[in-house]
């Protein structure tokens, strides 16, 4: 089965996720765990350099299914060679961790890799929605970014400065001239730049707003005027019609949607609250999962509620969020959280539980208060599983309330038993920079 | 909207810190029997600790508040499962395993090296409680330390495993390198003791007293017991479900203390090194007000970039006026502890911010021994008996030293930490923001070291009485002491 290779620009590469979930074979955690942990975080990942973020997590027993090994990586380019590389460089350590899991091939990838890539892919789960801080930036793209940003600045600091007079042009003519001829760093070309992403994420709000209002209010005219032989007057007069009813009916499918929440939480206030299984008890390992560097990964497991009209909102407002994370977060904020690297969604066991992967800066407890801050957000896709803080009409209440708000997290928290970073010192913020000072630096040198 | 606080049932130190009294004694003890140690409590300790009450003219010669940790309040008898509500950073310590990477406390400042309150001394000596003395003179503290323990710890149950001394020169209030320090306090509501600042300077009361609404709007988690634990009323109803339950919380805090060691002369000689005119008082001042962000007569480096003004009081100040930190860098101590407005959000976003991690300091140099001190001191061990009071450890006290303090990419910057308190080991870097270009100066050690410290609980008087007079029994209506006919806690037994 060869890799369909997709046509690949030479320049901008799109960042997906890769969620494989396995059910690890009876009574083999521990040999799971040692296997993990005697890898440490540098094999298989550090080799392969298209990898941005990858871990490993072990999923609890539940009712219906036993304890499962779940591999996170966020990953430059396609599937297919993704799989083959991490094949290549990982394959004895694949091995050795899968070898825990149920119908792994026995072969093993060193011998079998056709098999395992099968494996994966049969094992692998779609995320409903999905985030990048900086979208069509390649590792290699973030890394070229930070060493050049270094080399400036070490050429900046042995700078001799001749006078106070020097201004900052003047400075910025020398530095280009430094990479233009003596610098063994280049700054390489990107395919976007952030002003191109704002440019598109304009683009985007345009289309949407074009094909909600503009669309009916000069389509339903022209059709009318084609196909029935109306006036034009009397065809204006129907677009702007038209244009009302949007103007109408969008914010009443909204109160609709903010009403039925709100009928799904008074009828759920007054039944006693649904069993959970995804919780779990807040002991030291949830704390030592939740602080490991800088940089820290944030894995919840939640149980939607089992009403039809839950599972369907959660559908739909994981849609949003994937529209609104794929077009218009693309530049680094989701909202007006700017500490995530990546972060996905996903709906696993045929919709009942909701699974969130996420890779961040700071401490877990600055994060939480920043969703906190905005926890409508929070709110429309948490308010529908189990355990959740009640919401009041969708958005309001719920992570509003920072201290039930931690505590609902850490009771549905997963510590990654392996994490790895590819740029694990750096924040999103402190990134944006180096790539914007790199993109200029190109620009000026091209 | 403000509630009133209860002075009465509030400790002291939470108000005031003592300023008039210029000799102190920390000390730490170790519970060695339940029964004799509440007896102690209930003798020695409940009639002499001081609340919050204002004193007026006749300002006491003598102060004494106490605070205990989470094994402290288990080894005075109280069975773990008794009061819920504790937080994790509470009841597992200043020392617990991810302590170390949240505040920074590494390489020499490591638990493993610490005096008291680290894993080398924790199995043997644990910190059970700490007890705050201040007095007038020294005779008066040794005096009022006597009297605490009559001399012999054991007696009442208690062994006594470390004591910190601290003494000031009257109104000095510079901590050891020199600078001014206690300058920017928050202004704490329904506790102000100054004529009213602007109003938007007022910090909720619940940052710092349990039990009050906070920066956030509601109250941070009260510890409780179920009323049936209280039949003798000592603890007011839980404002959640009074009927239920009791807040053991209430009008109590959470105090930080950690002893820092400083090392004057690496500070002073690094500060000699990188100076622009190392010959010169005022370049080397200069140099070092960049690190600190004040002059060492106090005065913001913000307001008065280029000269010492002179000693100053002036904390009314917000960098909005200098957000390329030209003046004062952006890694600087005072701009790293509290940002005011100048966090990457926008101005009025970051006021709002900052209101929400602050602390009140009541620390006190230390160093200088005086005759009669009861710690050996050598020489050259001088530093800050560092001690903040917050109502939440996670959001006030480890938030700033992890996000703020202990960041290498705090505000913008690429791999600065605290330059007076980071751990920077030798490796440190910090920026000094300039035009065209800004200023880089490496090799920043460790001008502070962690030689010890914890976590205690400050609990209001009430819940002091109610700890004193706790007795384990068989059956829970015999768990409580009936308070004397002087002491009753002002409710009458059911």
């Amino acid at each position: 089965m060869g890799c369909s290779r997709q046509s690949v620009r030479s320049d901008a590469v799109e960042q997906s996720g890769l969620t494989v979930i396995t059910a690890i074979r009876p009574g083999r955690l521990a040999a799971l765990r040692r296997s993990l942990a005697t890898i440490g975080t540098t094999i298989p990942f550090q080799n392969i350099s298209t990898v941005h973020y990858a871990a490993f997590l072990v999923l609890p027993c539940l009712d219906d299914c036993p304890q499962r090994l779940v591999l996170e990586t966020n990953y430059d380019g396609d599937l297919c060679t993704h799989l083959d590389e991490l094949i290549t460089h990982g394959a004895l350590a694949l091995d050795q961790i899968y070898d825990s899991c149920e119908d792994y091939p026995p072969a093993g990838a060193t011998r079998d890799a056709e098999g395992v890539k099968r494996y994966f892919k049969n094992h692998s789960e779609t995320s409903s929605a999905f985030f990048v801080a900086f979208p069509r930036r390649s590792v290699e793209d973030i890394r070229n970014a930070i060493e050049v940003y270094q080399e400036a600045k070490r050429f900046l600091d042995g700078y001799s400065r001749p006078s106070v007079t020097q201004t900052t042009n003047q400075v910025w003519k020398e530095l280009v001239e430094h990479f233009r001829s003596r610098s063994s760093v280049r700054p390489q070309r990107s395919p976007v730049t952030a002003r191109k992403l704002k440019r598109l994420r304009w683009l985007h709000l345009l289309f949407l707003v074009g094909v909600v209002f503009v669309l009916p209010t000069l389509a339903i005219p022209l059709l009318t005027v084609l196909f029935q032989q109306v006036s034009w007057p009397f065809a204006i007069k129907l677009g702007a019609r038209a244009l009302l009813a949007v103007l109408v009916f969008i914010p009443l499918i909204l109160g609709a949607v903010l009403l039925v929440a709100r009928l799904c939480e008074v009828i759920e206030a007054r039944s006693s609250a649904p069993h959970d299984p995804t919780v779990r008890a807040v002991d030291q390992d949830v704390y030592d999962g939740l602080n490991v560097g800088p940089q820290n990964h944030l894995c919840t497991l939640a149980t939607v509620r089992a009403s039809r009209l839950r599972v369907f909102m959660v559908k739909m407002v994981l849609f949003v969020m994937k529209v609104a994370a794929s077009k218009f977060f693309i530049l680094g904020n989701l909202g007006s959280i700017s500490t995530i690297h990546f972060a996905r969604w996903i709906l696993i066991d045929k919709g009942k539980r909701l699974l969130f992967l996420s890779n961040y800066d700071g401490s877990w407890s600055g994060y939480l208060s920043d969703f906190s801050d905005q926890g409508f957000g929070i709110n429309a896709i948490w308010g529908n599983t189990v355990g959740f803080l009640p919401t009041k009409w969708m958005l309001w209440g719920g992570a509003y309330y920072l201290e039930p708000f931690e505590d609902s997290v850490l009771r549905h928290f997963q510590p990654a038993e392996l994490f790895y970073t590819a740029y694990g010192e750096y924040p999103v913020q402190n990134l944006k920079r180096y790539l914007d000072y790199r993109d200029a630096l190109a620009g000026a040198l091209a | 909207m403000s509630e009133k606080v209860d002075r009465d049932d509030l400790q002291g130190i939470v108000a005031s810190g003592y300023k008039h009294l210029d000799y102190a004694r920390f000390v730490f003890i170790s519970v060695l029997d339940s029964v004799l140690a509440r007896e102690w409590l209930k003798r020695r300790i409940l009639d002499n600790v001081t609340n919050a009450q204002h004193p007026g003219e006749n300002k006491p010669r003598t102060c004494l508040n106490i605070a205990f940790t989470w094994k402290g309040i288990g080894a005075l008898g109280i069975p773990d499962d008794l009061i819920d509500g504790f937080p994790h950073e509470f009841v597992a310590g200043m020392n617990r395993p991810e302590a170390a990477l949240i505040l920074g406390d590494t390489g020499a400042s490591a638990q493993e090296h610490w005096q008291f309150g680290g894993c080398r001394t924790e199995p043997t000596t644990p910190l059970h409680m700490l007890a705050l003395l201040y007095a007038k003179t020294e005779e008066e503290l040794n005096d009022f330390s006597r009297q605490m323990w009559g001399g012999d710890a054991v007696t009442h149950g208690l062994r006594v495993n470390f004591e910190q001394d601290s003494f000031r020169e009257h109104d000095d209030r510079r901590e050891p390198f020199g600078f001014r320090d206690g300058l920017s306090q928050p202004e704490v509501m329904g506790l102000k003791s100054r004529p009213p600042p602007r109003i938007g300077e007022l910090i909720k009361t619940g940052e710092f007293v349990l039990g009050y609404e906070n920066e956030l709007g509601s109250r941070t988690r009260l510890p409780s017991i179920h009323s049936r634990q209280d039949p003798y009323g000592y603890l007011a109803e839980h404002p959640d479900n009074p009927k239920e339950q009791r807040a053991f919380g209430r009008n109590g805090t959470y105090l930080v203390f950690r002893k820092l060691s400083q090392n004057v002369d690496a500070f002073w000689k690094f500060v000699k090194e990188n100076s622009r005119d190392p010959s010169d008082p005022n370049s080397r001042n200069l140099f070092a007000a960049k690190l600190v962000g004040r002059w060492p007569s106090g005065a913001p480096l913000v307001l008065a970039p280029h000269e010492d003004p002179g000693m100053s009081d002036n904390n009314s100040f917000v960098y909005s006026t200098d957000p390329n930190g030209f003046a004062c860098p952006i890694g600087s101590h005072i701009r790293r502890a509290n940002p005011r407005d100048a966090l990457p959000v926008g101005r009025s976003k970051s006021l709002v911010a900052s209101r929400r991690h602050r602390i009140i300091r009541r620390g006190r140099k230390y160093g200088a021994p005086f005759e009669g001190s009861t710690n050996d001191n050598p020489k050259l061990d001088e530093g800050l008996c560092f001690i903040a009071i917050n109502a939440d450890l996670r959001r006030q006290f480890e938030f700033i030293q992890q996000t703020w303090l202990n960041n290498p990419a705090f505000n913008g910057l690429d791999d600065d930490k605290d330059p007076i308190v980071g751990d920077n080991s030798g490796r440190g870097e910090f920026t000094i923001q300039a035009e065209p270009l800004d200023r880089h100066v490496y090799g920043l050690p460790c001008f502070g070291t962690v030689k010890g410290g914890g976590y205690f609980f400050l609990p209001g008087i009430r819940a002091l009485k109610f700890l004193a007079n706790y007795r384990p029994a068989a059956t829970s209506a015999q768990a409580m002491q009936p308070p004397s006919t002087q002491a009753a806690a002002g409710r009458l037994p059911h």
